[in-house]
């Protein structure tokens, strides 16, 4: 066993079929995934555990065209300061990178489609992969 | 009573008048009955006012002098006019310096019809006593004026009610007692026949008459009527007391006085029956009724012949039958296209049926009143001989205006056949052909149709012969079949020659554009030739209404042969082709053997050919639908089982093709779909490398030629319709047989009018008008648009839409002068025919020119050379990035075409200049030498090349630095870069033959490095360029004009809907990425499951569910797309706080976003995202006017107005660099933006959104400061108040 399972990571995504899919797709790589679907829940979660890596979304409520919600926690995350990563997966467009990356300090901004292209996998994994590696 | 038309009475009676009035140096009117206004009233009148004699009129019930005269016959003289009490019109008299009048009774055979009145002004003397027998005598003139043209009006009517045509007799016999009745103005007239084998008088009509006893049957020579029969000769009794051979039983004894006009009706010289009229008094008929009823009597005879003749046909039962059998035998000749061989046949059953020794038969062309020569002759003749000419004084030419047939016993005795004649020179002509021929008797036959003469029969005997009535009636009814068989086939042959000229035309018209059948097999062998071995093939084409086979194309040892042969198809035991056809399936022979024993030649058709078997032969039907059109066959010589299976497909679709092709080729009809037309186009005229195409006067010209083959077009017009400006003008017209210049007014566009062109145009239907009436009453003149036309009205009206599709192009008309209902069944079809294949070939002409002027360029190069092709589309591309570029600004323009031309040019040595029209300088608008970028000074146009190709609009091509440096060496040019360079190409850029600039692309080194190609590529880029350019051009212009809000606001509405549409589909992208972004993943599972050694099914079933309901997500998504959203009630506060928050996230940590906002703000009605959209457009206003760092501060509240209105006021500042005072009034204006890769519509949208919702923007700004927006919107309160 690698150091992969023991690394522990929370799924921040108000959207079923992403928190399924994550979860799926990383337990498979042998983490241990927890998913949580609102900020409350993912806050409790923040705030009475610690994560080597987090994945989350920005809107967690759907229907609210101005909710970052993903964005406070991504604050809350860092303002603890243990070095964990932070990953924030959007179905924004790529125009919200610099602020994101810059301003929020996210350690890395994926796009759930990327333009012209589709979620890949494999590079999913390895950014994640490359991200936990940093920590170590 | 006057029963002829008003207008030709006045017409008649005005030089009578005339006469009168000079006569009796006096004013004259003559007033008669006026039938439609059923009053008397001036017919004719001297020396009166017009006024007068326009108003003046009298109802026959009235109490005047003239009603008076009228009614009593009497002459009255009027001596004071203003003491007469029964004068009507006193004033006018007056006026009129009238003293007296006389007034003298105009009669028609004792009945009175009118008034003659003449007027005696106050300064004349007159002596009525002596005047009054010369006014007497000038109203008996007047009556028979009067008389005459109610003769003319009555025989007139009469000819034609008993002429339509009749099949019972006592129904003719009513219609000529009838027509006697009114030309003679009498009640009492009979109708006798000669009937039975004495003779006998039979009454077949009469009128009752109280004095007569109605006597039904007078022996021959009883009787006045039988006097008359036996005579011959008409009789007009004064007083039939004078007449001892007056016998008692016809009239009633009592009647002393009693007058009689009888007339014999003739019929070829033989009495058949008498008309007899006879009315109270004596003298009641005089020698002008008894013309008039001479030529009713001649009418009648005509008519009742005609009715014998159909009667007879009934009764003998001999001449009948024979009949029957000739009518079979004609009608069936009728099918025959050849006039000529239907002549002969006829000619041929004559000989038989009439017993003759020769026939000769000419036939006789009405048209050109020429004899068609030679004649038919069927017999022995003794003497060969050869008719040329014939001549005036010929039996032929003297016979063939006789209506009946001459029989004639002896020929020696008429000098038609017996006397010399004049005309021939040579020995032949000049003896009779009765004594060359040796005839004895013969019977001239006319063969006329409708009266007219078609042709004339000689029946010849070389004995004599006697021509028995039997004998005689037989051959009468023979020419009558006769003719009846050859109009028939001349109007089978005058069809046949419609529809040729009909597809002539359509193939003239439309070959133009489409590829004929031999180019399209062509085209079938050359591309078969490549996939498959050609030099043994063949195409047979299969026609399924003739069922013939014929080869088009063949090819033998890869030679092309010309098979011309036709071979009619039965479908015989073992034809390959035909059993193609039968089967409808493809036919494989692989073996010699089989192919021996199916018979094989290389030449279809040849049955014991010597040469060569083939091993292996292959057949495919061209099949469309379940038809076959023909068969592709190929063959070899060298090997057996040569065609496999894929051959077989292969031919077989290539056969399709063929098929489709061809039956497009065929049915131009389908042309109708403009799509398939267009691509068809398009097609074509790749493939097309030149080739005249007919421009569209030269279109209407072949309508106008052709259909002058068909129609009668000495009326005839073409109109076009411009759709768009709703103008219908002339193109050609022909007016009584002369062409008319269109360009003259009248012919010239007209709008919007209400004509009958206009009228087609708009219901897309013929207009057909029958009448003379009905043209009237639609309004008419033979130069369109001409409302006062008073001259001759047509009397039949067509015309017909040129459509295609929904389009009306225009009209096509044509109509004749004096004939109702001219135009029958297939003139319509035929003219709808004519308009269609117009409107199908204006339209190609059109389209074609279309695509031609926009692809001109473009195809020439795809044309020229394909490996261009790779490099054109690129430039197409090219174009419409461009295109779609107006906003840009010059600069960027220039930057634009030159990243991208790289594709098919060399960018880096190239440059763009601009010629400033106004102050004649040359800009370099960028410049490129050796892939740097350089600057090279704008000038005064001088004589560099840049402006030799300003100056002549031509490219210049320089292959050459020696050529180059040549070039500037010619007096007066200038290099004005000081570098002659090596290869050079420029290209003038032009808008509409102006030249705005140049395009030049060079190398400082290398010779020829261009080719032609590459200049023509240039000159394309640089037409692109110069047209975006332009528009960029007067985009800018626009956009300073586009202020004028007023007009933009009219473009909200939809623009509006699209803009928020715009804002949901952003959100709905990123929903979407929610729903669907996952499916990926899921595939990924499932392939890395599958790529497992086992795969576990329960998971990969798993993940499909996973994607089914993804799926199923988004089309949910798709359905809330699709309603718009409402108002609702929203809370500022948590809009700009979430504004804020998404603010921060898209910006750099240096720009400080700050809110202040008061808790309690009252909800606004609007809809949420449009609201959110026109803040958001504010607040990235202000962070893109920060440029590195700096704030932005946001602060909302609630503002109460002194008239106690709820608003609440937000307000956003930032610390930009504010704007400018120029920009100021400009920063609303549609489409106006600083920043590059905006459209500029963001605030001019957001001031329309919060304008939408009663509030108002307005903002401060301070250059290098910032700036601040003040927005004021009503809160949700405030609009539910004001409702």
């Amino acid at each position: 066993m690698d150091n992969k399972t023991k690394a522990s990571i929370l799924v921040v995504d108000d959207q079923d079929n992403w928190r399924e899919a994550l979860t799926d797709l990383l337990s498979n790589e042998g983490y241990t995934v927890k998913s949580v679907s609102c900020f409350d829940d993912a806050k409790y979660e923040i705030e009475q555990k610690q994560f080597n890596l987090y994945i989350l979304d920005i809107r967690l409520v759907d229907t609210d065209v101005f909710n970052i919600q993903g964005l406070e926690l991504l604050r809350l995350i860092k303002e603890k300061n243990v070095g964990s990563k932070v990953v924030i997966l959007t179905g924004y467009a790529e125009s919200i990178r610099d602020g994101v990356l810059d301003r929020y300090k996210a350690d890395a901004l994926i796009l759930k489609v990327p333009e012209r292209s589709r979620f890949n996998s494999k590079e999913f994994i390895k950014k994640i992969q490359e991200l936990l590696q940093d920590k170590n | 009573m006057i029963t002829s038309k008003q207008s030709s009475i006045k017409q008649f009676l005005a030089p009578t008048v005339e006469v009168i009035s000079q006569v009796l140096e006096l004013p004259v009117s003559i007033w008669l009955f006026e039938q439609t206004k059923k009053q008397y009233r001036i017919f004719a009148s001297i020396g009166l006012s017009n006024e007068y004699v326009d108003l003046a009129f009298l109802d026959p019930n009235e109490t005047s002098v003239l009603t008076n005269v009228l009614n009593t016959g009497q002459t009255k003289y009027v001596t004071d006019i203003q003491s007469e009490k029964n004068w009507k019109y006193k004033s006018e008299a007056l006026r009129m310096n009238l003293k007296s009048a006389v007034f003298e009774p105009l009669l028609i055979k004792k009945r009175i019809v009118g008034v003659l009145d003449i007027y005696i002004p106050k300064n004349k003397d007159f002596l009525f006593e002596e005047k009054k027998h010369i006014i007497k005598s000038l109203a008996n003139q007047i009556s028979a004026v009067l008389r005459q043209i109610n003769n003319l009006t009555l025989l007139n009517e009469v000819n034609l009610y008993i002429s339509t045509e009749l099949k019972k007799s006592p129904d003719l016999f009513d219609r000529i007692m009838q027509s006697a009745q009114k030309v003679l103005n009498c009640e009492h007239v009979s109708v006798f026949l000669v009937e039975g084998e004495n003779n006998d008088l039979v009454r077949k009509a009469s009128s009752p008459s109280p004095s007569d006893l109605q006597r039904e049957r007078f022996k021959s020579g009883e009787g006045l009527a039988g006097l008359v029969a036996q005579n011959g000769e008409s009789l007009i009794v004064s007083d039939v007391r004078d007449f001892p051979e007056f016998l008692p039983g016809m009239f009633n004894p009592d009647v002393e006085e009693r007058s009689m006009l009888l007339i014999p009706i003739k019929l070829d010289n033989n009495i058949v029956g008498v008309i007899s009229a006879d009315m109270d008094g004596l003298g009641g008929f005089d020698e002008q009724d008894n013309i008039l009823l001479e030529v009713l009597a001649m009418q009648a005879g005509i008519a009742i012949q005609n009715v014998n003749l159909f009667q007879k046909e009934h009764t003998q039962a001999l001449a009948l039958s024979e009949l029957n059998r000739i009518a079979q035998q004609l009608i069936a000749i009728e099918e025959s296209s050849d006039i000529k061989n239907l002549l002969k046949r006829i000619a041929e059953v004559a000989k038989k049926v009439l017993n003759a020794d020769l026939i000769e038969l000419y036939e006789y062309n009405t048209k050109k009143k020429k004899f068609v020569l030679p004649q038919i002759t069927v017999g022995e003749k003794l003497k060969t001989s050869f008719i040329e000419e014939i001549f005036a004084d010929n039996a032929v030419w003297q016979l063939i205006n006789y209506p009946d047939p001459l029989f004639e016993e002896n020929v020696k005795n008429n000098p038609i056949f017996a006397d010399p004649y004049s005309g021939g020179k040579g020995e032949n002509s000049q003896e009779r052909f009765i004594i060359r021929e040796k005839i004895k008797s013969t019977a001239a036959i006319p063969i006329r149709i409708n009266k007219e003469s078609i042709g004339l029969m000689f029946a010849n005997y070389r004995e004599y012969q006697t021509f028995s009535t039997e004998k005689k009636e037989l051959i009468q009814l023979f020419a009558n079949q006769a003719a009846i068989a050859i109009k028939n086939a001349r109007l089978y042959n005058e069809v046949i020659r419609r529809r040729q000229i009909l597809i002539e035309i359509g193939q003239k018209l439309t070959e133009q554009i489409y590829l004929n059948e031999k180019e399209i097999l062509d085209l079938i062998y050359k591309q078969a030739s490549k996939l498959i071995d050609t030099s043994n093939m063949s195409i047979a084409l299969y026609d399924e209404k003739t069922n013939y086979i014929h080869f088009a194309l063949a090819y033998l040892f890869g030679r092309c042969v010309d098979i011309k042969e036709e071979i009619e198809w039965e479908p015989r035991k073992g034809g390959k082709t035909e059993q193609v056809i039968k089967n409808k399936k493809y036919l494989l022979l692989s073996t010699k053997r089989a192919i021996k024993k199916r018979g094989f030649s290389p030449i279809p058709g040849l049955e014991n050919s010597e040469g060569k078997i083939a091993c292996s032969w292959l057949g495919v039907p061209m099949l469309l639908g379940n038809r076959v059109l023909g068969v592709i066959a190929n063959h070899n010589y060298d090997y057996e089982h040569y065609y496999s299976k894929d051959d077989i497909k292969i031919l077989q679709a290539l056969a399709n093709q063929a098929g489709i092709a061809l039956e497009n080729s065929r049915l131009y009809d389908n042309l109708k779909n403009l799509n398939n037309r267009q691509k068809a186009l398009v097609e074509i005229s790749s493939k097309l490398t030149s080739g005249i195409r007919l421009k569209e006067t030269e279109i209407y010209e072949l309508i106008y030629e052709e259909a002058s083959k068909l129609l009668n077009m000495e009326n005839f017009s073409i109109a076009l319709h411009d759709q768009e400006k709703n103008t219908v003008w002339f193109v050609l017209a022909s007016v009584k047989g002369e062409r008319v210049d269109v360009t003259k007014p009248g012919w010239g566009p007209r709008e919007g009018g209400i004509g009958k062109t206009e009228t087609i145009i708009q219901n897309k239907k013929k207009l057909l008008l029958q009448t003379h009436e009905e043209v009237k009453n639609r309004g008419f003149s033979p130069t369109p648009g001409d409302k006062d036309y008073k001259g001759e009205m047509a009397s039949s009206w067509l015309g017909v839409p040129m459509i295609v599709g929904e389009r009306v192009l225009g009209v096509i008309a044509n109509y004749c002068y004096g004939q109702d209902y001219y135009f029958k069944k297939d003139d319509i079809e035929i003219m709808q025919a004519l308009a269609d294949q117009a409107a199908i070939a204006i339209d190609n002409t059109r389209l074609f020119i279309q695509l031609e002027d926009i692809n001109k360029e473009q195809w020439n190069l795809v044309n020229q050379l394909e490996k261009v092709n790779r490099r054109q589309d690129l430039l197409v591309s090219f174009g419409s990035q461009l295109g779609s570029r107006i906003r840009y600004g010059e600069t960027e323009l220039f930057n634009f075409i030159h990243e991208q031309a790289h594709e098919f040019m060399d960018t880096d040595n190239m440059y763009i200049a601009i010629y400033d029209n106004t102050n004649d300088i040359v800009r370099f608008g960028l410049a490129y030498k050796n892939g740097e970028k350089i600057e090279i000074p704008s000038r005064k146009a001088g004589r560099g090349r840049t402006e030799e190709i300003i100056r002549t609009g031509e490219p210049i091509f320089i292959a050459t630095r020696k050529e180059s440096e040549e070039w500037y060496k010619q007096p007066g040019r200038i290099d004005y870069i000081e570098d002659p360079l090596a290869s050079w190409i420029g290209v003038p850029m032009k808008v509409e033959n102006k030249v705005i600039g140049v395009i030049a692309s060079y190398h400082p080194t290398k010779d020829n490095l261009y080719s032609k190609n590459d200049l023509e590529i240039l000159q394309s880029m640089a037409d692109l360029a110069a047209i975006t350019l332009e528009n960029a051009r007067l985009y800018r212009e626009l956009d300073e004009k586009i202020l004028e809000l007023e007009k933009a606001q009219e473009k909200i509405a939809e623009s509006q809907t699209v803009i928020t549409r715009t804002s949901i589909a952003a959100d709905f992208v990123h929903r979407l990425n929610n729903l669907a972004g996952t499916i990926p993943i899921w595939v990924d599972q499932i392939s890395d499951n599958l790529s497992t050694d086992i795969p576990n099914f329960d998971d990969i079933k798993k993940y499909l569910d996973k994607i089914q309901s993804n799926t199923d997500g988004l089309l949910r998504a798709a359905e809330q797309l699709k309603a718009l959203p409402q108002p609702q009630l929203v809370d500022i506060k948590d809009t700009l706080e979430a504004l804020v928050r998404q603010t921060r996230v898209q910006t750099s940590e240096k720009i400080e976003i700050a809110l202040e906002c008061t808790e309690t703000l009252q909800p606004i009605n609007a809809i949420a995202s449009e609201l959110a959209n026109a803040l958001w457009t504010i607040i990235e206003n202000g962070i893109d006017a920060i440029s590195d760092e700096g704030k932005l501060f946001l602060k909302a509240m609630p503002f109460i107005e002194k008239d106690g209105r709820e608003w609440i006021k937000i307000q956003i500042t930032d610390s930009g660099k504010g704007i400018s005072k120029e920009q100021m009034d400009k920063i609303f204006s549609p489409f106006y933006t600083t920043k590059t890769g905006h459209l500029g519509y963001g605030l001019w949208r957001a001031k329309n959104i919060i304008e939408k919702l009663k509030g108002n923007i307005k903002f401060e700004s301070q250059e290098g400061k910032g700036t601040t927006f003040f927005i004021h919107l009503p809160s949700s309160m405030e609009v539910m108040k004001n409702g």
